[in-house]
């Protein structure tokens, strides 16, 4: 983006001589490359100046009215460069710019340092936390910040040289933005003004997807998508209460088409794809094109399994491994003991058992479908590796109570696992990694996006119940279960990278009486220094709603039998809401006054995530 | 008139417009008869040496556990290498694991594992050999007692091995302020409230450190020392001597103080140690042992730019100042810097270089040291200034990327050799595109080999985020490089940086030291988080063989460009045809001209595309043939050997 002045100029002027005479593609797409640039980084100027604006009424101390409105359109000026600004620096913008309005540690540092929330987010929050005030004093604090922030987000993006490959899957990346993070009211937290700020994140991708069109000369690929943007529009603008709009509808005839035409279109136009730019694998799957397909997520991102002609062997040797109780010091324990297939994989306790008689685990054991898609594993976030977390069950004195030196001895003494870790693994034969990467071959098999309610959105099946469609509204609405428990996985995998697995305070009493805070630190006590901050304390891993109904008792305590019981703990809200003393509960402590109906409706779509196949298939 | 305006609008188009050449999906190579150029294969090959979570370490009595086998512990990061003098083997290799991790057998917190190592004279291999130790232990990979020695560590980081004669300390960057953060769970915090720690009957017994009860040093190196009941945290944070010959530790440093150390190297003198902690502010410290060898009796001092004697000697016969040797240095107002890693000192000219490698905002860090009279070095004022920002304590003052300095030890003078980057909010830094070849983040591990007879610098990343250009645009894993620098460079730059490629994708390297022999590099791969097929999935050692076959010319960043410089053909190579230049070494290819370029297979499926570049890294592609395609449409054939 350099001589960005003489382009100005330049280009237009050259649009003008060209049309009649250049056909050549090449120059066409640079031509397209510049304008886009161009219009970036005149919406980054505006978004700049916009800033600029926001920090001077924030220090005069407007009236808050004044103030609010100065923050809407800051907001929208961000939502116009959001697509591009987030795919260049994604880290950065979350750090200073639009992150969620949460404390966090800082990374990668021996000592423990709090990084307090800032950016438009939070200021979203402060800005709406109470009708008629705010506080001025952090606002301006965090204003002088965000300038200077965006300064300098300012001066990298103009650095850039974008290449139609960035914006093809900055593109893409928006499209889950929107639907995940934008219509559900995460990005809102205060204002909830989700639907206007979709319409101009929406608006912002269809500008720069229409200068392709041109470029399509055949087909109707460019009109059938053009019409997709409009719908959305028309959708998103039609001044519908934040509460009533219709999100299954969005996401089915809007989210989904449009995710998919944009990447027939850059296939059309041979547009080079994410794999042929870079080495490293990412969590999505490029070639999917609908976020409910099975392959919307790419497991072998998650399970760090290596690709070789040997994987079924290993599936097998997991699965015959994965039921052994020869794996524990007492011969009496398999991964199946808490963890059962007929129970979708998990044992129906409150608690698990332990291998100490009369004693249980301190947790629940949750289900292993879908276990695989996570940053992080156990409800404390403990273990980044996937086929490591065995390597807990194995030497925990109230699981297997061994190691793997004892297992190996063990396995060795038997001819038929000598022979099948023989096949599986030529070469190596019974090791600590053909152990623990065999049955995570087995475990991360154990996959399902296969419910009612995919079969819907995927178009297999015509039949959800009006139950269901309006309990999914409201899990992505009004309810806010989806600001935690996102799409697709409906767990606490943040999209749209899908790379961060997210843990939250809810206050979860120790007993159903609901009158005191259950005593488990949660993960503070994950024995990583990073997670050493008070705001950890109680912290559990989100879980995914998938199967839900098969896998009760519910929370990390078992604490609640009934989904009944576990809507009416949300709807109250959480440990706060209970009145009980949570310090930094994340989830809000306000109710969420849902009628009983409401909740009834929630419960069904939640059951509509059930794949009645599991136990069949496992 | 218009046709002046039409070729001056192409000429806009072709030099100044960020140029986007389509290339076809598919083309049918036999279309094709063009020049082939053949990529050798590279001289450099890897070999594993060490896999952690699957090695078996030969272990000692340890917590009632008779001596016995188990798996070896993870998270390798340091390499200390000790020749073996009798010539009957190379030596002996260390590894440091920077965890904290509760095993029966090795001993809780980090810890290290030793083996010997002796060449193949015919296949050049290492291998790893058989030993009995003194202690009746018998096998290959041995744990490093500490637990039966001088108490547990936590958090092995770096260390130092010495170029004087091999001896080596590991350090233990663990900070720690408490016995509860020692048994993990429970921790200082912001607002100083303590957390609840689990209960006893907790399913997570794999982290911490069991034995919390009072440490009681007994040691005839340290007089003062002798005796002394510390509380058990108090026992963790020094530097710590081994011996890898016997694998047990030999004593905690308690003469250096007591701090987060993370790196050190020793000079050709056997006296002088220079010590990097790991912490904002971080001081430059070193120690000067009374007799060459003997580092139970010397100096410690705080350097200090602004003083005309430049060191501040800190009372180190008193444990109470070792104990708090960051207050001493605070007090004595030394220089601050941010985040001080890896120490690495070149023989043959006795400079020290040490890696910073920054934390992003550092201001709440060191912004009360400042007022309590410690100073910022002039490298960080100078920053600030240019940031617009009233100092270094200045909360929006950022130190993204770190740097590297170099401490000459005869002038006491302490400067950036190479400034992380390029900081992309400098007017002056290049256009993103060129990033990925191009960008020092968060130098971390540091050590200086020769090749060819030349000294050079081995740098390895760590980066602190992927924000700010530390990664590429669409990239947010962090990708940590292997950097060589020539030392005989003056003033270098980022772009005397050359990549090197043979380490597995996605790995964390660190360790990074030469064999002896000059032959190989030693190289740890922590945690590599993707799909690589085992053992490249672990944490792992392995050395890169073929360093003697290396010249210095073969790690020219374009051999054929500075040869057409040198001859001043600059102008012609513009205008020539297309030609590629591979470099087998750093497994590029060079362009003579810049240019988008596509990467097409045999069956003329498009592989791989790289825009406005005249480089491009292969190392991602299989032996065979490919054709590369230029912006012109014209072709080379390109066999990867």
């Amino acid at each position: 983006m350099k001589n960005r002045i003489l382009l100005i100029i330049i280009v237009p002027l050259a649009a003008l001589f060209l049309n009649a005479h250049l056909n050549d593609q090449k120059e066409a797409s640079s031509m397209i490359i510049s304008q886009i640039e161009i219009e970036f980084e005149e919406n980054l100027d505006e978004f700049k100046t916009q800033i600029e604006l926001y920090a001077r009424a924030a220090s005069n101390g407007q009236p808050i009215q004044e103030i609010r409105e100065i923050h809407r359109q800051s907001r929208l000026s961000f939502k116009k460069v959001e697509f591009l600004l987030e795919y260049l620096d994604p880290a950065g913008i979350k750090q200073r710019i639009n992150g969620a309005p949460l404390p966090k540690t800082e990374p990668k540092v021996a000592d423990l340092n709090i990084i307090e929330p800032k950016g438009l987010q939070t200021l979203d929050e402060i800005l709406f936390e109470s009708p008629n005030m705010y506080d001025y004093k952090q606002t301006q604090k965090l204003l002088v910040l965000l300038k200077k922030d965006v300064d300098y987000a300012f001066q990298f993006a103009n650095k850039i040289n974008l290449t139609h490959q960035m914006i093809f899957e900055a593109m893409r990346l928006e499209l889950i933005r929107i639907f995940t993070l934008g219509v559900t009211g995460f990005d809102t937290p205060g204002s909830l003004n989700a639907l206007e700020e979709a319409y101009v994140a929406l608006h912002a991708v269809f500008t720069v997807y229409q200068k392709y069109i041109p470029m399509m000369k055949e087909g109707s690929l460019g009109s059938e998508t053009t019409y997709l943007f409009n719908k959305g529009l028309h959708q998103l603008g039609a001044d519908v209460p934040f509460g009533n709009f219709d999100r299954l509808e969005f996401l089915m005839e809007v989210i989904n088409p449009i995710y998919k035409n944009i990447l027939l279109t850059q296939e059309y136009l041979q547009i080079e794809k994410p794999n042929e730019v870079r080495v490293l694998p990412s969590a999505i799957s490029y070639e999917a094109t609908n976020l409910f397909s099975p392959n919307f997520l790419n497991a072998l991102y998650y399970d760090n399994l290596s690709i070789d002609s040997l994987m079924p062997e290993r599936t097998e040797l997991g699965e015959k491994l994965f039921y052994d109780p020869l794996l524990s010091k007492n011969l009496k324990m398999s991964c199946s003991t808490c963890h059962d297939p007929n129970q979708y994989f998990t044992d129906g306790l409150q608690k698990s058992i332990s291998s100490i008689d009369g004693q249980t685990l301190i947790r629940n054991a949750p289900t292993l479908i879908n276990a695989v898609y996570a940053e992080k594993y156990f409800y404390d976030l403990r273990e980044e590796i996937f086929e490591k977390q065995i390597k807990h069950v194995v030497t925990s004195h109230k699981e297997f109570d061994t190691d793997y030196v004892e297992i190996m001895d063990k396995l060795s003494d038997h001819k038929e696992y000598n022979e099948l870790f023989n096949n599986a693994y030529p070469g190596m034969g019974i090791s600590s990694h053909s152990i623990a990467n065999s049955i995570a071959h087995y475990v991360a098999g154990l996959v399902s996006f296969d419910s009612p309610f995919d079969r819907f959105v995927l178009g297999k099946s015509e039949h959800l119940s009006d139950d269901a469609k309006t309990g999914f509204n409201l899990f992505m609405g009004k309810a806010a279960c989806g600001t935690c428990h996102f799409a697709p996985t409906f767990s606490g995998l943040v999209p749209p990278l899908y790379q961060e697995s997210e843990s939250e305070v809810l206050g979860i009493p120790s007993s159903k009486a609901n009158t005191a805070i259950d005593s488990d630190p949660g993960r503070v006590a994950s024995g990583k220094p990073l997670d050493e901050a008070p705001f950890y304390v109680h912290s559990f891993k989100t879980t995914t709603v998938r199967n839900i109904e098969f896998t009760g008792p519910y929370m990390h305590n078992g604490v609640y039998d009934t989904l009944e019981e576990v809507m009416d703990f949300y709807n109250k809200g959480g440990g706060l809401g209970l009145g009980l003393d949570v310090e930094y509960q994340t989830l809000s402590g306000d109710p969420l006054d849902l009628s009983e109906e409401e909740i009834n409706q929630l419960i069904a779509f939640m059951k509509s995530l059930s794949d009645p196949s599991i136990s069949e298939k496992y | 008139m218009n046709k002046f305006l039409y070729s001056l609008v192409i000429l806009m188009l072709t030099f100044q417009m960020n140029g986007q050449t389509p290339f076809a999906e598919e083309i049918d190579v036999n279309d094709f008869a063009p020049e082939r150029v053949v990529m050798p294969p590279s001289p450099l090959t890897l070999q594993v040496l060490f896999v952690g979570g699957y090695d078996i370490v030969q272990t000692t009595d340890t917590y009632n556990n008779p001596a016995g086998r188990a798996i070896a512990k993870e998270w390798h990061d340091f390499i200390g290498f000790t020749p073996d003098r009798t010539g009957k083997s190379l030596g002996w290799v260390s590894v440091n694991h920077e965890m904290i991790y509760r095993d029966d057998r090795i001993g809780d917190g980090g810890g290290m594992t030793v083996f010997k190592v002796e060449r193949d004279p015919v296949t050049g291999l290492l291998k790893v050999v058989d030993q009995t130790l003194e202690d009746g232990r018998e096998g290959k990979y041995f744990n490093v007692d500490f637990v039966n020695t001088v108490g547990e560590t936590g958090m092995n980081c770096g260390g130092i091995s010495s170029t004087f004669d091999g001896r080596i300390w590991t350090a233990e960057e663990w900070f720690r302020t408490s016995n509860e953060s020692v048994y993990v769970g429970s921790q200082r915090s912001g607002d100083g409230r303590n957390a609840p720690v689990l209960p006893d009957n907790s399913s997570r017994d794999n982290t911490g450190v069991r034995n919390l009860s009072n440490f009681v040093v007994q040691t005839d190196d340290f007089p003062e020392w002798d005796g002394m009941e510390l509380e058990k945290f108090q026992n963790f944070n020094y530097m710590v001597e081994i011996d890898p010959v016997n694998a047990v530790a030999l004593r905690k440093q308690y003469n250096w103080g007591r701090m987060g150390w993370e790196g050190g190297s020793i000079l050709n003198d056997n006296r002088t140690v220079f010590l990097g902690p790991d912490n904002t502010p971080g001081f430059w410290m070193r120690f000067v042992a009374d007799q060459p060898g003997d580092f139970t009796k010397g100096t410690l001092s705080v350097y200090k730019h602004d003083h005309p004697d430049y060191w501040i000697e800190l009372d180190n016969s008193d444990p109470e100042v070792l104990l708090n040797l960051q207050d001493a240095a605070i007090a004595a107002g030394g220089t601050m810097y941010n985040r001080p890693e890896w120490v690495a000192h070149d023989p043959s000219t006795n400079l020290v270089y040490w890696t910073e490698t920054g934390r992003d905002f550092p201001a709440s860090r060191w912004a009360d040291e400042a007022a309590e009279g410690a100073v910022y070095d002039p490298a960080h004022l100078a920053r600030a200034e240019a940031q617009g920002v009233s100092s270094p304590g200045d909360e929006n003052y950022r130190d993204t990327y770190g740097r590297i300095w170099v401490f000459d030890p005869n002038t006491n003078k302490n400067t950036v050799l190479l400034e992380g980057g390029p900081d992309w909010n400098d007017p002056l830094s290049p256009a993103t595109s060129n990033y990925f070849d191009k960008h020092l983040s968060n130098p971390d591990g540091l050590s200086v080999m020769k090749i060819d007879g030349q000294s050079f610098l081995v740098i390895q990343e760590d980066l602190n985020g992927t924000s700010y250009g530390r990664t590429p645009a669409g990239i947010s894993n962090r990708l940590c490089e292997l950097y060589l620098l020539n030392l005989s460079i003056e003033n270098p730059t980022i772009d005397d940086l050359i990549r090197i490629t043979a380490v597995p994708a996605g790995a964390e390297i660190t360790g990074a030291i030469v064999t002896p022999d000059g032959k190989s590099l030693l190289i740890n791969s922590q945690h590599p988080n993707s799909n690589n097929p085992f053992p490249w999935n672990h944490s792992l050692t392995f050395a890169i063989h073929g360093f003697d076959r290396v010249k210095v010319e073969d790690l020219n960043q374009n051999a054929a460009l500075v040869d057409n410089q040198k001859k001043g053909n600059l102008k012609t190579a513009e205008l020539e045809a297309f030609s590629v230049h591979p470099n087998p070494t750093t497994r590029q290819i060079f362009l003579n001209k810049s240019s988008d370029v596509a990467i097409y297979d045999v069956r003329g499926q498009r592989v791989q595309v790289a825009r406005n570049t005249n480089r491009v890294d292969v190392s991602g592609l299989k032996a065979g043939a490919y054709f590369v395609q230029n912006s012109e449409g014209e072709m080379v054939q390109l066999i990867i050997q």
